[in-house]
């Protein structure tokens, strides 16, 4: 028998998060497998379906050559990296407003800008239709780099404001006193010393930006405009048919970018969230 | 009131040692001071006493009951921790009646103990605040209640004081000191401040690297140090040592030698001191045991060239310059002394230091 | 000592520039985030509520009706059943993401050798895009090859397929699970930077006053916790309230309309059947829980400043 300590440890601490960590990591083991399978086998519910029996890549080739699969990366990409760009600007620009120029209702604006990251794109998605309709955006990317950042834009802002609060004024005082302007400071002083709260938000940016899909869904209709998540759920399914192989490497693709750009800032990210949320 | 007894206890973490063989008898009633730089283990000690850290080695006894694997709540101690830890969301009388509650103590019973002990140390009139509406050191007074309140058998300080601005220590202190003389609970008190030892304790046992360097009360301390850490971290200013000095014989006279100084040895120290004639020893003197002199033949009286004059009040600091050397002397605040010119000192013969070169221990 | 005006006339303070003053200065670095969230937030906001009193389809411009809308809302089961889902969804769902978020954040509140690399995996369902992991429980849920009844059979304990997206029933069970094991990783990452600030002494003096395991949790943590566990709480709410993509894709809000929540009817309505204003009325539902979150919100907020 263990000794009672090391007994102690294995239920509170080792058993808990072994079956913590299955829950949450088996879909991607799952979605690497059925990618990796050949179809036969797939549907074939005699084999043990945790296990490969057959490697095939005939699901990638599918997925790469018969569909459009690489369009919507780059589809996918191109709003992401365009709405980051935008939001981040906007962001920065006003995130010092706010925490450094204190200005007569700073506070009030803060808050308001918090707070739209309370409103669901579901309450919005309608009217936001019309009016891109109205616009001619539609079926434009453009239309979703645009309206991306009405939900990074509060988020990027919350999270650089907590950002600056630690950049100590005297720095600033300092070169005030030496007569620099404010926006002398804010391009040479402020964002050299933000790079890595400005990296955080650009990262959230760029994941929350691939994980939209309700304003993908309703404002971009050709097949050629679609995102990754859109294009996979509406194209690789055909009436009753689903193509369970491509879907899930298309899962799993779609899947890597973000979670490479996330593995490289990993850090960056937690401290993002937690700063974030200690503010 | 309680006997605490720790036999060569010892703590390692991984690899390090952070406390070694550490033996003492701590007496009923005592307030037993452990002192040293950060880092010595007079903490981890504290806190192996208390039950927050296990004993890697050795056995601690309190009131002849051996508490090696019993639990903190079971050892029946009080800590005052350096932030005090009080619980931030409840009032001051919760905070107090909190470990009373866990051990189902009637409230009325609670009220009357929670009431007096705030009355004892003045914070009555907090009992409904929360501890940051309170200044640093009403916070200090009720992680004290809170200890008072549970009638332990041992008090255990961590270094209570060092969060606080230096006249409310100096005042806290005084309190401390009135406190245990008033309550007289065995106590024991963690702190790298010489000054609060000195002036606290009963005993002090002044700590390094994890070994006990010397036991014994402060005066004895401060009058014979056994080594030469010892002799420097007790007492402020700090004391001078001079290295290289040589011991020479003269007949039936020892003298200390080295550029500049030439210093009879008193009659008391001649003894331990013989075997080191021909020898270089290390010779340690208190700035307060040099005084200014008229009589350049005077015994232990020599010329030094000041270079910083520093009066604090009751006492002039005066940096002088000696063969090479710096010392530093403290000396009547009647004297005219000016920087740049010589000086005549002379030293308190009987209370010279010396200390062995190589190992730092004392000799005599 | 003769007064300054001998040289004749007050020296004047230089004029401020208007790019000076702090009021403007500040006013104008946050106009570009204005500007777009004004065009793009508030008005359609607004826009919304008004479209739902009027009667406007795709392609044509509508008039206003009134409370029409709401008033065929009020005769339509659908709408009740989907009212009565999305409380259904947010309360089942929200509640077991705190329980099983808090519990694992617990778990990981000490150092251990590979934290960070836990604590990355752990936020993975988190970063991995909603659409794409909910394909692969559409496939984990699927009636017929699914691998979790497959090992349900294998080990004797089930004798046929579980239908988890067929029944009403299965298939709100099934997509709660999914947007519990979504929303798992917000909550520990959360809560394990609020874990983090309270003082460790607090917990060795609490072992001193004899507190258990038990009592050190509700009596400090617990305490300390609760403003961050309540933004944290209602961010998830007005969320799950407001979902969308994990149910349209698993189920479109089927069988039988059992899984539809506002979201997902409101599109139906809207996009699919065309019916702008109608759908702008179901969306105009998710406003009070969003009202209430931000008060709810803002209380905490305040207490903290």
């Amino acid at each position: 028998m263990m000794p009672q300590k090391q007994r102690e440890k294995f239920f509170r601490f080792y058993l808990p998060l072994f079956l913590f960590l299955v829950f949450l990591l088996f879909p991607f083991y799952w979605m690497f497998a059925t990618t990796f399978k050949s179809d036969v086998e797939l549907y074939n519910l005699k084999l043990n379906p945790f296990l490969i029996h057959t490697w095939s890549l005939a699901n990638l080739k599918h997925l790469f050559f018969e569909t459009r699969f690489l369009r919507w990366l780059y589809n996918t990409f191109f709003v992401a990296i365009t709405s980051t760009v935008i939001s981040l600007s906007a962001s920065l620009l006003a995130a010092y407003g706010i925490q450094r120029i204190r200005f007569k209702g700073s506070n009030l604006m803060g808050i308001g800008i918090f707070f739209c990251y309370l409103v669901p794109p579901t309450i919005l998605f309608i009217p936001l239709a019309t009016m891109i309709f109205k616009l001619h955006l539609w079926d434009s990317l453009w239309a979703l780099s645009l309206i991306y950042p009405t939900f990074l834009i509060p988020f990027c802002t919350w999270l650089l404001m907590g950002y600056f609060n630690s950049i100590p004024k005297e720095l600033e005082e300092c070169a005030m006193m030496d007569g620099a302007s404010r926006m002398w400071i804010f391009w040479r002083v402020i964002i050299p010393l933000s790079l890595p709260g400005i990296l955080s938000a650009g990262i959230f940016a760029f994941t929350l930006s691939w994980n939209e899909y309700l304003y993908a869904l309703t404002f971009i209709s050709s097949s050629l405009k679609k995102t990754v998540s859109v294009g996979l759920v509406t194209e690789l399914v055909r009436g009753d048919v689903y193509h369970w192989g491509p879907l899930m490497a298309g899962a799993l693709f779609g899947s890597v970018p973000v979670a490479l750009v996330y593995s490289f800032f990993v850090e960056y990210y937690v401290a993002g969230i937690t700063g974030a949320l200690k503010e | 009131m309680a006997e605490v007894v720790l036999k060569n206890v010892g703590k390692k973490f991984g690899d390090v040692v952070a406390v070694d063989d550490f033996s003492l008898t701590i007496r009923h009633g005592e307030f037993m001071v452990f002192v040293g730089p950060s880092g010595c283990g007079k903490t981890t000690t504290l806190r192996m006493i208390a039950g927050l850290e296990d004993i890697t080695s050795g056995e601690i006894f309190i009131d002849d009951r051996k508490v090696n694997h019993v639990p903190p709540k079971d050892r029946d101690i009080a800590m005052v921790f350096q932030n005090y830890a009080l619980y931030p969301h409840m009032s001051v009388y919760q905070n107090m009646a909190f470990g009373l509650k866990l051990k189902k103590v009637p409230k009325d019973e609670i009220d009357r103990r929670v009431g007096e002990t705030a009355a004892m140390l003045g914070i009555l009139d907090f009992l409904k605040r929360k501890p940051k509406e309170l200044s640093g050191g009403q916070r200090q007074r009720v992680a004290l209640g809170r200890a008072i309140v549970r009638t332990p058998k041992v008090y255990l300080f961590d270094e209570p004081l060092s969060n606080l601005d230096a006249k409310l220590r100096v005042q806290m202190r005084l309190e401390l000191k009135k406190l245990h003389e008033q309550i007289g609970t065995t106590s024991i008190y963690v702190t790298h401040d010489q000054i609060e030892a000195m002036t606290m304790g009963d005993r002090i046992v002044v700590m390094k690297d994890g070994r006990v360097q010397q036991v014994g009360e402060p005066l004895e301390i401060y009058m014979h140090p056994v080594n030469r850490f010892v002799a420097g971290f007790i007492g402020s200013p700090t004391m001078n040592f001079i290295e290289g000095v040589r011991v020479e014989k003269e007949g039936e006279d020892l003298f200390v030698i080295t550029e500049g100084l030439r210093l009879p040895v008193a009659a008391e120290k001649r003894e331990a001191l013989a075997p080191y004639a021909g020898r270089e020893i290390t010779l340690g003197v208190r700035p307060e045991d040099l005084s200014e002199t008229e009589f350049p033949d005077a015994p232990g009286a020599f010329t030094a060239f000041v270079e910083v004059v520093q009066p604090v009040g009751n006492q002039i600091y005066v940096d002088v310059r000696v063969g090479g050397r710096d010392l530093l002397a403290s000396i009547s605040p009647q004297s005219r002394v000016k920087t740049k010119q010589d000086i005549l000192l002379k030293a308190r013969l009987e209370n010279l230091h010396f200390f062995d070169a190589d190992t730092e221990e004392a000799i005599g | 000592m003769r007064s300054g005006n001998a040289g004749g006339g007050a020296l004047k303070a230089p004029p401020v520039g208007l790019l000076q003053r702090k009021g403007v200065l500040g006013f104008l670095f946050t106009l570009p985030a204005d500007i777009i969230l004004l065009l793009l937030l508030a008005y359609p906001f607004v826009l919304g509520i008004w479209l739902s009193f009027t009667n406007t389809i795709i392609g044509r411009s509508g008039s206003f009706v009134g409370l029409e809308n709401y008033i065929d809302l009020f005769h339509s089961d659908v709408f009740w059943l989907t009212a009565f889902n999305t409380v259904l969804y947010t309360v089942v769902a929200v509640f077991f993401k705190l329980i099983l978020g808090f519990g694992l954040a617990i778990v990981l509140n000490k150092d251990f050798k590979g934290k960070g690399l836990i604590r990355a995996i752990v936020l993975l369902p988190w970063i991995v895009p909603t659409a794409l992991s909910t394909i692969a429980f559409w496939w984990i849920f699927d009636s017929n090859f699914s691998c979790i009844s497959w090992l349900l059979m294998h080990l004797g304990l089930m004798s046929h397929p579980i239908d988890f997206l067929g029944s009403p029933v299965n298939a709100r069970i099934s997509v709660i699970i999914v947007n519990i094991w979504r929303g798992i990783p917000f909550f520990t990452i959360g809560l394990m930077a609020g874990l983090q600030t309270i003082n460790q002494t607090l917990y060795e003096a609490a072992d001193i006053d004899g507190a258990t395991p038990w009592v050190k949790f509700k009596s400090i943590t617990l305490p300390l916790i609760m403003p961050l566990l309540a933004v944290i709480t209602t961010f998830s709410i007005i969320w799950t309230f407001a979902d969308f993509q994990l149910i349209w894709i698993m189920t479109r809000g089927g069988p039988d309309n059992a899984t539809h929540i506002f979201g997902t009817f409101s599109f139906q309505r809207a996009i699919a059947g065309g019916h702008l204003g109608e759908g702008a009325a179901i969306s105009a539902f998710i406003f009070p829980v969003l009202f209430i979150s931000v008060v709810i919100t803002s209380k905490f907020l305040k207490r903290e400043a």
